[in-house]
């Protein structure tokens, strides 16, 4: 019923942020699968000016893979196509190099697209680093998501509002990021950020993001996600207690944990986010509660 | 400039059946069990974020323009233009995101139960035609309605006009949160209803804005909502299931 609308022709854009350049189209795929015990890269697509490098993991840990985009950020009218793949039984990582600046539009969207699907019995962590909207930025992501019934997934997404250290506040634009889930082809999730207008005083709201400056979502989709929702907020209560400025809770819905994390000190909250993906990461898969040096930071 | 009415010209006018049953299926005491939600307004009093008149406005605000008021908005009126148009896959469609886009599993509780409750209700008494066709096709979904969507589908199974109609749903949201209000801050009957007033415009603007958005917009900008929502689950004195 909401079609995403094809993107543009390659045009010039002119933005104060960057130089006039044509308008990309990038993409990756990647997909791991379980042969003789071990999981392996079974397929890997990558179209300028998106990479992926698969870094040795870490001594105990999973196969990881590290998306880059290089040229640096993205602008109005740009496009990404994401597509990561578990196959059945195989266990992977896929997190991105850097975080993703969105710079100011002259009126064209950037259009970030994620498919991702997971296999029986396989687990992933879909991991990637902030998204940071400068002021102005126009931003329309999407992430789809397909479980089968066995498979495990941890899956999120940050955002920032404005290069906070120059000063800066993201008060117009629009940041779109919608999530749709599906176990076993059904709908069980749909959730859609979306900011635009006055969106200055969305953030300033007591009710809307009380000031917020960074913004977060980590979804523990598996068998047996609601017998850990104990276990998640325990690690919340941890991960934010020397973090008075940073909001976060959990629930439940439909067999699959939705945890929010806003605050207003951007930095706090990735920590807090962090903190609390290594910790749960150990707690449900016996995976090292540490996350991949990219993180570290 | 006011507008004049004469008895002559209000008497039979068409709206009239639709005032009386706007009014009974968006009572407080229609049925539903809407005065065991608070929509994290509990949550908001125990924390202080909601502690007077102001904060409670700026809250519910906030709900309605931003929040499960606004996605439900949206939704109520794709679900009266698929009813309307007769598009039982536009409908479906409306019935599953109203369904799965929840903030918390209690905000989804709060939704379902009273749409559930709201149309068995409608029609097992007034039965407005066609509408065992449309429950139908909300039984194929496999999902429980929510109660925006009830009250779309049965809203226009009997002829209203959907602005009336959306009105009515979020004025019913709405003072059904300054109830809780009222009873949690605890607050003066008087404010009570200076809140009810102060929101009125506000739930105007949203049904407007609703008529006119794009599904592809569809969306919410209320996470301090979703977070009290969420904290409530673990809240330890509990007078409301959400």
């Amino acid at each position: 019923m909401a079609p995403d609308t094809l993107p543009p022709a390659a045009t010039a854009v002119f933005s104060p942020a960057v130089q006039p350049r044509l308008t990309i189209h990038g993409g990756a795929s990647v997909r791991f699968e379980r042969r003789a015990g071990a999981t392996r890269l079974a397929k890997l697509y990558h179209h300028d000016p998106m990479r992926v490098l698969f870094p040795n993991p870490r001594t105990g840990d999973i196969a990881v893979a590290t998306l880059v985009t290089t040229s640096g950020g993205l602008v109005g009218g740009d496009r990404l196509d994401v597509g990561l793949q578990v196959g059945p039984g195989a266990a992977a990582l896929i997190t991105t190099q850097a975080a993703e600046k969105i710079y100011r539009s002259t009126g064209a969207d950037v259009r970030v697209t994620t498919s991702v699907s997971v296999e029986p019995e396989g687990w992933l962590e879909w991991l990637p680093q902030e998204a940071i909207l400068f002021e102005g930025a126009r931003l329309r992501r999407s992430t789809r998501i397909d479980m089968a019934p066995t498979a495990r997934l941890m899956a999120g997404e940050l955002l920032v509002f404005g290069r906070i250290a120059r000063g800066e506040c993201f008060t117009h634009g629009l940041a779109r990021d919608a999530w749709e889930v599906r176990r076993d082809g059904r709908l069980i999730w749909a959730d859609a950020l979306h900011l635009d207008g006055d969106i200055r005083s969305t953030l300033d709201h007591g009710a809307c993001f009380g000031g917020a400056t960074a913004y977060g979502t980590i979804l523990y989709a598996a068998p047996d996600a609601s017998a850990c929702l104990d276990a998640a907020r325990g690690l919340i209560g941890g991960a934010i207690a020397d973090t008075p400025g940073v909001l976060a809770a959990a629930t439940c819905l439909d067999g699959m944990l939705v945890i929010r994390w806003l605050g207003v000190r951007a930095h706090d909250v990735r920590r807090a986010y962090a903190g609390f993906w290594a910790g749960f990461r150990s707690h449900v898969a016996g995976l090292p509660a540490r996350l991949p040096r990219l993180w570290d930071v | 400039m006011p507008i004049m009415t004469t008895e002559a010209g209000v008497t039979g006018a068409w709206y009239l059946e639709h005032v009386t049953r706007l009014l009974t299926w968006l009572s407080p005491s229609y049925p539903v069990g809407g005065y065991t939600y608070s929509h994290g307004i509990e949550y908001a009093v125990e924390t202080g974020r909601v502690r007077d008149l102001g904060s409670l406005v700026t809250w519910i605000d906030a709900a309605l323009s931003r929040g499960a008021g606004w996605t439900d908005a949206v939704l109520f009126v794709a679900a009266s233009r698929a009813v309307r148009a007769g598009d039982e896959a536009a409908l479906e469609w409306a019935a599953e995101r109203a369904d799965v886009m929840r903030g918390s599993s209690e905000l989804a509780l709060e939704s379902a139960a009273q749409g559930t409750a709201f149309l068995r209700t409608v029609r097992a008494s007034w039965a407005p035609e066609g509408l065992e066709r449309w429950n139908a096709v909300l039984d194929r979904t496999g999902r429980p309605p929510a109660h925006a969507v009830a009250v779309a589908i049965a809203t226009t199974c009997a002829g209203m006009p959907s602005d009336l109609a959306l009105c009515a749903f979020l004025h019913g949201f709405a003072a059904n949160l300054v109830s809780a209000g009222v009873r949690l801050v605890p607050l003066g009957q008087t404010d009570g209803q200076r809140a009810v007033a102060l929101l009125d415009t506000i739930l105007h603007r949203v049904s407007t804005k609703a008529h006119e958005a794009s599904l592809e917009d569809l969306g919410s900008a209320a996470p301090v909502i979703d977070w009290a929502a969420m904290s409530h689950e673990t809240q330890y004195t509990r007078l409301f299931r959400s």
